[in-house]
């Protein structure tokens, strides 16, 4: 089931002094093809690394991912 | 493979069942050859099995190694929690078809009078099928996104 959660990730990155997939990926522990797949909404990361994209970009998690809930698609 | 957007992982597993169909189709191949003609015997059977598991080493090495000099950057990742979780999911679905593919091999092998290197081939096809269940799905999983 595709994920229930959406992000601002990719804005996020543009407002960070235009950080890129690759760097994020480096600074969370994750592969880029990962960070792609996050930001597309394919893939949701386990809470670890949620919290460590959240601290990366200096915000709390609300502000980096939305929870669809009843939204969600198959 | 870069427009791809396929991770060193993912490359890995398109390669690795690459070579285990092509080489296991060859064995196989040749063992039912030897078993319809009937000049096949242990040490030949014996001879075929090395011949290809040295043919999936040497494969293993220069493939990885060739993908690993066309995508250096990707090559230098470690496997993250995405490229786990796929590999146990796959891994989870394939150790059923291995278990389902042992348990008919073994009813199988009691009402029929098999000799052991038979029954050996038999287990090696079923420990195969299920690798191959195992890397299509996680390419499957890779392709899809989760």
């Amino acid at each position: 089931m595709k994920p229930a959660i959406s992000n601002n990730i990719r804005k996020l990155r543009f407002e960070n002094d235009e950080m890129t997939q690759q760097a994020l990926a480096d600074a969370v522990g994750v592969t880029r093809q990962t960070v792609f797949a996050i930001e597309k909404g394919k893939y949701s990361p386990s809470l670890e690394v949620a919290f460590k994209i959240a601290e990366t970009f200096g915000v709390t998690l609300d502000k980096v991912f939305q929870y669809e809930g009843g939204k969600q698609s198959r | 493979m870069k427009s791809l957007n396929m991770s060193f992982e993912e490359k890995s597993t398109w390669v690795s069942l690459a070579i285990i169909i092509f080489v296991f189709i060859g064995y196989f191949s040749q063992v039912y050859e030897g078993l319809i003609s009937g000049n096949l015997d242990k040490a030949a059977v014996m001879g075929l099995f090395i011949g290809a598991v040295v043919s999936i080493i040497v494969l293993e090495i220069v493939l990885h190694t060739v993908i690993a000099v066309l995508s250096v950057k990707d090559a230098g990742q470690s496997t993250d929690e995405r490229d786990r979780l796929f590999s146990m999911r796959a891994g989870n679905i394939s150790g059923w078809v291995l278990g389902i593919g042992v348990l008919i091999i073994a009813a199988y092998t009691t009402m029929h009078d098999l000799e052991s290197v038979w029954i050996a081939n038999l287990l090696l096809f079923a420990v195969l099928v299920s690798q191959v269940v195992s890397y299509t799905l996680q390419i499957f999983y890779y392709r899809r996104g989760y």
